[in-house]
C-alpha cells in the first residue's frame, strides 16, 4: 500500500465527514485521526457516566452543526457544501455540470457511496463529499492497477485542481468559523488540507 | 501538513465509520484508462429562444422553439407563466413569466405588443431587460418537473384489492364509464348503486323533503378556479343535478373568505378584498405573509419588495412565525409582530377598540348612512354604522335592523332606519342625504312599538369593550403597548392603511378574526379608494353568456335543490329533522352535527358527513384535481379506516394527473392533463385592479390515454362521455348556443375553451386578429386546425390572438380612476351584519355575534380547545407555515426537493432550551389526536409556545408508497414522504356525534392552526 492509499483515505475521510450524520461511531473514528479533535470526542469506550454524557453531548453538538450547516438555510449559519452555491452563488450551476460529466466520463457513480438519506435525495453533483469521494475512488484504482495509474493520478489530479482546490480551502475556514462543535472544527481544518494541490503531494 | 503520515495510518485502521465507500461500492473507473467515444455535450446552457441585435433590437426568433403563453399551476395564485419548448422533442425547456400578465411582470407589455417586441423587452437592447421583466416564482420555475413525474396517473385505473391497498389494473374510459353509471358488484365486495340510479328524481327521505333529490348523493369536490372548473361545474349541477358540489375552500382560507363576506355583505357570491398594494402606506398583514405566502403571492411579494427597497407601505406582519416578509435589512420598513396562534382577532379586536375610542376611524365616512349621503360627501362607499339594530333580547327582531317600513308604509322593502345627525330624526337610509349617528344607545318610537336600538358601531365598540386591551394582550401574547402603537399607526395613515389576512385565520376562532381584520378596513374607509382595498378589476367575458357564445345555459339545465351534505347555507331550524324534534317535545339542540347557515364550500365537512351519513348518505364522491385526505387537518389520522370501507361511501372515483392520497382511496382514478397540457380560462384572485383573464392551451402533448377522438383522457373528456352515457343535458351535439340562437357541439373539450377564448376576444372592443409571426413564436400555430374546426375564421384569427399572449389583460392604469379604484363594491359594508345576527348555533341553539368579536378557538359548541386540552399537559400550539417554495401538490418535483428535502418543524430556543431539546433531534410531536415524527429545528423567529410545521411535506401517497398497475410495480420514493404533514396532527372534535374534523364555529372551515401539542424526543 503506497503513500496515494494513505491520501485516497484521507479524502475519503473528508466525504464521509460531510456526507454522513454524526454518530458514536463516527465520532470515534474521526478522533482517531483528526489532529484538531480532542480524543474525548469520540471515546465511547470510555465507561461511567460521564464519559457516556460526554459523548452524548458531542454528539449532539455536532449534529446541530451539521442540521445549521447543511440543511437549514434559516439557522444564520447555513453553509452548504456545494460548489456551485460556494462559487458561483447559484444551485445546480456549472460547477454542478462539469462534475457530473467528469464522473460520467469515468464511469464514477455517486449515488453508490455510503451517505446520510438528506444527501442521497439531493444528489447535487458539486457536493464537496462527492468530489472529495472521487478523488479518492482515483487514487485508490491507481493503487490497484498499476498500467493504469498514470491515467488515474493524472485525472485525480486535474481534477482536482480544477474542482476542489479552488474553493475547498476557502470553504473549508469558513465552515471552522461556523461550527461550534469540535467535528466540523477539526473538518473545516481538514478540508483545507485536502484543497492544497495533489500534484505536490 | 499537520495530519502526517502516522495519523494516515492510524486512520486507515478507522475502521467503516470514516468512509462512504464501506458498502462495497468499488468503482474501477476503466473509463479513464479507456475511454469511450466521446459524445457531444452540449453544457447547461439553452440555447437562447431568440437573438436580439442589441444595436438595432431586430428580434430573431430561434424556429427550435416557441414561447407558448400559459397558466401556472404550481400554487393557487394562477400566475401567467411563458413556457419555452422544444419544437423537436415537445419538452418544456423553462419556463419563465408571461410579459403581458400583470402577475408576473410590473409593469406588463402593452397587450398591442406582439411577441417580438416582448423579447426585445426583455434583452438589453435599450437597456430595458431588467425593468421589462416577467418572472415566475422558484416553485413556478421548477413545477414542470412534474409533467414528467414517473408516478402520474397514464391511464384509467380500478382498484383490484381492498381499498387503499395500491394495487391497480388498468380499464379502458369507456368500460369506466359504464361501469361506474350502471353499477353493480364491481368489487366482489357486493353491489354498488351506479351514477343512472341517482337521476330517477326520487327524493333522498320523503320524511325530509328539504334535503332533495337522490342526485344529491353524489358530491362532486374539486379543487379551486385553476380555469377548468366551470366545466367541472356545468356536468355536477347543471347536468348532473347535485347541489353537493364545493371546492376546496373549507380546507383552505373560508375564514378569510367568510369574513370580508360579512363585511361585504354578500354570502352568495362571497366576495373579498385586497389592498391596491402599489398604493397603501401602510400594511397590516395578518396571518398572511407576502413574500411568503398569501394570495396573489408573487404579484404581493413583487409589490411588497419594491416597497421595501424604494420607500412605500410600511409592512407589519401579525404571525407566530417570522416569514420572509421581513429581516433586518428592510429595517423599520417591515415588523414582525409575533402572536398567539389562534389569538390575533384579540389583537385586531384590541386595535379596534383603541381605534374607536380614540376617533381614529374615518368618521364622515362612517357616518353615511346610504348611498345619496356618500354620493353627497364624495364617499366612494358607505356603510351601515350609523344604522339602528334592535337592542331589546324580547323582541322578536332582536339583533335584526329597524325597517323604515316600521315608521313608513311607502319605505322601500329594504330600506333601514338611522338617526339623521342635523335634526335627530329617524331616516330611511336610502333617503339620508347628510351624516347620521354613529354612535347611539337608546329607544325609538314607531307606530308598533318603543324599542331598545343601537347603532351597529356602537354594537362594535361594546364589543370591543368587552375587554381591556390588557386582557387583549394577555390573549394574543402582544404587549398593550404595541397594540396601542400598532393602532395608532393604522390610523395614523387614513385611508391608505389596510389590513388582510388569509390562512392563518385558519383556527376555530377564524371567521370573527377574519370579519374583525376585514372591519379595519371600513374604520379606514378605505374601500373602493386608491392606495386601500378593492375587489379587482375582474375578467372579460369568458364561460358566461358571452358576445359570442353562450355556455352558461342551455336546454333542459337542472336546478340541483335541497341541503348540502356539509349542512352549509341552510338552517337547522327548517328541517324536518328538527320540527319532529320540536313536535315530539324533544329538546332540538344540540343537532348531531353543526349546521353553517351563512357558509360556503365547506369541503372539510364533506368526508366526515358522508362517513356519518348525516345528514344523509352519499353513493359517490367524484373528485377531482383536490386532495381533501391530504390537505384536511385531522382527517387521515382519525378516519383513514371508515375512508377504506365502501360500505360508508360505495362509490369513489377521483380524476387527477397524479396518485394523490384521496386518489389513492378510490376506487377508480382517470388520468388528468397536468400544468401546461390542457386548456383553462382562469382569473387571479382580486389582487389585479385592472381586468385579467389568463389562457392556457395544450403547448405540450400529454403522455395520458387518448379517446377516439385523439382527446387526452382527462376531466373533460371523461365528463363528456359520462355525460352522454347518461344522457344528461348539457353535452354532445348542439349543447352550445351561439349569440344567434345556432347550436354548436360540446363533444371534446377544444369545443368548451375556444368558445370561452372567442367570447374573451370579443368582449367590449374586440382584440386584433393574431399574426402568423406571433402564432409561430408562441406554437399556436399549432392550434390553428383545432380553432378551425370550432370557430368561424373571424372568431379563430382573435382567438388565435388571445392564445398567443397567453390571455387577455386591461391596461393596468385601468384599475385607477383619480382617486378611486375603477373596480368598485356598490353594496354598503357592514359593521353589524344580521344574517350572521340570525344564525343560530346548531349546538347550543344560542344566536351568533352579529359583529366582529374576539372568539378563543373553541369546539363547536363553545368550549375553549384549551379548557379541554390544557397547556400543562399540551405546553404548545401548533401552526402550519407556508412553504416558499413547496406546495402539497409539486411534491416529486426534484428542483424543489434538491432545495427543500423536508419539511421544517421548528421551535424557538427557549422552549428547546427547557426541554434539552437542539437542531437536527428527532422529535415526535403529537396532539390529542395524532402525531408525526420530525426533526427539529430550532431557531430566532418563533414565537415561545409554538411549534411552527411547514406545510406540504411528508406524503402517504404520490408516490411515497409502492403502487401497482397490473403486472407493473413502482416502488416507493422515500423522498416524496420525507418531512411531517402537519394536517396528521388535526383534532376531531368531541362535542361532536360521528365523524368530525375541527372547525370554526362560524363556518365550519378545517381548523389546521392553534392545536394544542407536545413534543417527545425520541
Amino acid at each position: 500500500m503506497g503513500d496515494f492509499a494513505g491520501l485516497a483515505w484521507l479524502f475519503d475521510a473528508g466525504a464521509a465527514l460531510l456526507l454522513n450524520r454524526p454518530d458514536p461511531a463516527l465520532l470515534e473514528a474521526a478522533a482517531v485521526v483528526l489532529p484538531e479533535l480532542p480524543a474525548q470526542q469520540g471515546a465511547t469506550l470510555a465507561v461511567g457516566e460521564v464519559a457516556a454524557e460526554a459523548v452524548a453531548e458531542a454528539v449532539a453538538l455536532s449534529v446541530e452543526d451539521w442540521s445549521d450547516l447543511f440543511f437549514s438555510p434559516r439557522s444564520g449559519r447555513y453553509l452548504p457544501p456545494l460548489e456551485s452555491v460556494f462559487r458561483e452563488g447559484r444551485l445546480s450551476g456549472e460547477a454542478a455540470w462539469n462534475a457530473r460529466q467528469a464522473y460520467e466520463a469515468a464511469g464514477f457513480e455517486p449515488a453508490q457511496l455510503d451517505m446520510d438519506p438528506l444527501w442521497r435525495a439531493i444528489p447535487h453533483p458539486d457536493h464537496l463529499g462527492f468530489e472529495l469521494a472521487f478523488v479518492s475512488a482515483l487514487l485508490r484504482c491507481a493503487d490497484e492497477d498499476a498500467a493504469g495509474a498514470a491515467a488515474l493520478h493524472a485525472t485525480a489530479r486535474a481534477f482536482h485542481a480544477e474542482r476542489i482546490a479552488p474553493w475547498a480551502g476557502a470553504y473549508g475556514l469558513k465552515l471552522a468559523e461556523a461550527a461550534r462543535s469540535p467535528l466540523y472544527k477539526a473538518a473545516g481544518a481538514l478540508l483545507q488540507e485536502l484543497a492544497a494541490p495533489l500534484a505536490a503531494r | 501538513m499537520s495530519i502526517d503520515r502516522r495519523t494516515v495510518l492510524k486512520g486507515l485502521g478507522a475502521g467503516a465509520a470514516l468512509t462512504v465507500f464501506a458498502s462495497g461500492y468499488k468503482p474501477t473507473l476503466k473509463a479513464i484508462i479507456d475511454p469511450p467515444k466521446q459524445t457531444v455535450a452540449s453544457g447547461p446552457s439553452l440555447a437562447p429562444e431568440a437573438t436580439v441585435d442589441k444595436a438595432t433590437g431586430e428580434v430573431t426568433f430561434n424556429r427550435q422553439q416557441y414561447l407558448a403563453g400559459s397558466i401556472c399551476l404550481g400554487c393557487t395564485s394562477i400566475c401567467g407563466v411563458r413556457v419555452r419548448v422544444d419544437n423537436e422533442s415537445g419538452s418544456v425547456l423553462r419556463v419563465s413569466g408571461n410579459p403581458y400578465h400583470p402577475l408576473a411582470a410590473q409593469p406588463p407589455a402593452p397587450y398591442e405588443a406582439s411577441l417580438a417586441d416582448t423579447v426585445r423587452a426583455l434583452s438589453g437592447h435599450q437597456g430595458s431587460g431588467l425593468a421589462r421583466r416577467a418572472t415566475a416564482c422558484g416553485r413556478g420555475n421548477a413545477v414542470l418537473d412534474k409533467l414528467k413525474d414517473p408516478y402520474r396517473v397514464l391511464t384509467p385505473l380500478k382498484r383490484v384489492g381492498p381499498r387503499g391497498s395500491g394495487k391497480w389494473e388498468p380499464i379502458s374510459l369507456e368500460r369506466l364509464v359504464e361501469e361506474i353509471s350502471t353499477g353493480g358488484d364491481l368489487f366482489g365486495e357486493g353491489q354498488v348503486e351506479g351514477l343512472a340510479a341517482l337521476l330517477d328524481g326520487k327524493p333522498i327521505d320523503p320524511a325530509s323533503p328539504e334535503l332533495g333529490t337522490r342526485a344529491n348523493q353524489l358530491a362532486c369536490i374539486f379543487g379551486y378556479a385553476n380555469g377548468r372548473m366551470q366545466f367541472f361545474q356545468r356536468f355536477a349541477a347543471g347536468a348532473f343535478g347535485t347541489i353537493n358540489i364545493a371546492n376546496h375552500q373549507g380546507n383552505c382560507g373560508l375564514t378569510m373568505r367568510a369574513g370580508y363576506a360579512a363585511m361585504l355583505g354578500d354570502f352568495q357570491e362571497y366576495p373579498h378584498l385586497k389592498p391596491d398594494y402599489a398604493n397603501c402606506t401602510f400594511y397590516l398583514s395578518v396571518g398572511s405573509a407576502p413574500a411568503n405566502a398569501g394570495n396573489p403571492f408573487m404579484y404581493q411579494a413583487a409589490h411588497a419588495a419594491r416597497a421595501r427597497a424604494e420607500g412605500g407601505p410600511r409592512l407589519v406582519v401579525v404571525d407566530p412565525v417570522l416569514t420572509n416578509s421581513d429581516n433586518a435589512c428592510c429595517g423599520a420598513k417591515t415588523e414582525w409582530v409575533p402572536v398567539r396562534p389562534g389569538t390575533d382577532g384579540a389583537l385586531v379586536m384590541g386595535m379596534i377598540r383603541r381605534i374607536l375610542e380614540t376617533r381614529g376611524y374615518q368618521a364622515g365616512h362612517l357616518a353615511c348612512a346610504g348611498p345619496l349621503a356618500a354620493k353627497n360627501a364624495g364617499e366612494a362607499a358607505w356603510t351601515n354604522a350609523a344604522h339602528l339594530v334592535v337592542a331589546d333580547p324580547a323582541a322578536k327582531d332582536f339583533g335584526q335592523f329597524l325597517r323604515a317600513r316600521e315608521l313608513s308604509p311607502e319605505a322601500a322593502e329594504n330600506a333601514l332606519l338611522a338617526r339623521d345627525v342635523a335634526t335627530g330624526d329617524l331616516v330611511a337610509h336610502d333617503q339620508a342625504q347628510g351624516p347620521c349617528s354613529i354612535f347611539f344607545s337608546g329607544s325609538v318610537t314607531t307606530p308598533a312599538r318603543t324599542v331598545a336600538v343601537k347603532t351597529a358601531l356602537q354594537l362594535l365598540l361594546e364589543e370591543a369593550q368587552s375587554k381591556t386591551l390588557a386582557e387583549y394582550s394577555k390573549a394574543c401574547g402582544v404587549p398593550q403597548a404595541d397594540i396601542v402603537r400598532l393602532a395608532d399607526e393604522f390610523a395614523s395613515n387614513g385611508r391608505t392603511a389596510v389590513a388582510d389576512c388569509h390562512g392563518g385565520t385558519m383556527h376555530a376562532g377564524g371567521f370573527y378574526t377574519a370579519y374583525a381584520v376585514a372591519l379595519l378596513n371600513a374604520l379606514a374607509g378605505n374601500l373602493n379608494r386608491k392606495g386601500g382595498t378593492g375587489i379587482g378589476g375582474g375578467k372579460f367575458k369568458d364561460f358566461g353568456p358571452g358576445p359570442r357564445y353562450n355556455l352558461a345555459d342551455f336546454p333542459k339545465k337542472a336546478k340541483p335543490g335541497g341541503v348540502r351534505l356539509s349542512r352549509q347555507g341552510f338552517p337547522y331550524e327548517k328541517t324536518s329533522e328538527f320540527k319532529r324534534l320540536v313536535e315530539s317535545g324533544a329538546k332540538p339542540y344540540p343537532a348531531r352535527a353543526p349546521w353553517y347557515p351563512f357558509s360556503n364550500s365547506v369541503q372539510s365537512e364533506y368526508l366526515p358527513s358522508a362517513l356519518s351519513a348525516y345528514p344523509y348518505p352519499l353513493k359517490a364522491m367524484l373528485f377531482w384535481a383536490s386532495n381533501p385526505v391530504y390537505g384536511q387537518a385531522g382527517l387521515m389520522n382519525t378516519s383513514a379506516e371508515q375512508l377504506k370501507d365502501p360500505k360508508r361511501i360505495p362509490l369513489m372515483v377521483c380524476v387527477d394527473a397524479f396518485m394523490t392520497e384521496t386518489a389513492a382511496l378510490c376506487d377508480y382514478v382517470l388520468p388528468d392533463v397536468a400544468l401546461y397540457e390542457g386548456f383553462g380560462c382562469a382569473t387571479p384572485w382580486a389582487g389585479p385592479l385592472s381586468k385579467v383573464s389568463s389562457v392556457a392551451w395544450p403547448c405540450v402533448d400529454s403522455p395520458v390515454a387518448r379517446t377516439p377522438e385523439g382527446d387526452p383522457v382527462c376531466m373533460e373528456s371523461f365528463l363528456i362521455a359520462l355525460a352522454k352515457r347518461l344522457g344528461l343535458p348539457g353535452f354532445g351535439p348542439e349543447a352550445v348556443a351561439d349569440a344567434q340562437g345556432g347550436k354548436h357541439p360540446l363533444e371534446r373539450p377544444e369545443d368548451w375553451y375556444h368558445r370561452a377564448v372567442a367570447n374573451m376576444a370579443f368582449d367590449a372592443k374586440p382584440v386584433a386578429d393574431a399574426t402568423q409571426e406571433d402564432m409561430e413564436a408562441s406554437g399556436v400555430s399549432k392550434l390553428a386546425e383545432s380553432l378551425a374546426r370550432v370557430l368561424t375564421p373571424e372568431e379563430a384569427a382573435k382567438a388565435a390572438s388571445v392564445y398567443c399572449r397567453g390571455g387577455r389583460f386591461e391596461p393596468v392604469e385601468k384599475g385607477w380612476q383619480g382617486e378611486l379604484l375603477a373596480a368598485r363594491w356598490e353594496k354598503p359594508v357592514q359593521i353589524w351584519n344580521e344574517n350572521v345576527a340570525r344564525a343560530i348555533n346548531s349546538m347550543t341553539g344560542k344566536r351568533l355575534k352579529g359583529t366582529a368579536a374576539w372568539i378563543e378557538p373553541a369546539f363547536c359548541e363553545g368550549t375553549p380547545v384549551r379548557a379541554v386540552y390544557p397547556e400543562e399537559k399540551w405546553p404548545f400550539l401548533v401552526v402550519s407555515t407556508k412553504s416558499q417554495l413547496m406546495s402539497a401538490g409539486a411534491v416529486g418535483s426534484k428542483r424543489l426537493h434538491a432545495i427543500r428535502p423536508e419539511s421544517e418543524v421548528a421551535v424557538c430556543e427557549a422552549d428547546a432550551a427547557r426541554l434539552g431539546l437542539r437542531t437536527g433531534d428527532k422529535v415526535r410531536l403529537e396532539t390529542p389526536d395524532g402525531s408525526v415524527e420530525a426533526r427539529l429545528t430550532v431557531r430566532l423567529g418563533v414565537m415561545e409556545g409554538v411549534v411552527a410545521v411547514e406545510h406540504g411535506y411528508g406524503h402517504w401517497a404520490l408516490g411515497a408508497k409502492e403502487m401497482s398497475f397490473g403486472a407493473k410495480t413502482l416502488p416507493a420514493s422515500p423522498l416524496r414522504g420525507a418531512g411531517a404533514a402537519s394536517n396528521l396532527l388535526g383534532l376531531k372534535d368531541p362535542f361532536r356525534k360521528g365523524f368530525s374534523t375541527l372547525g370554526d364555529i362560524a363556518v365550519g372551515a378545517n381548523a389546521r392552526n392553534a392545536l394544542p401539542a407536545r413534543i417527545v424526543k425520541l
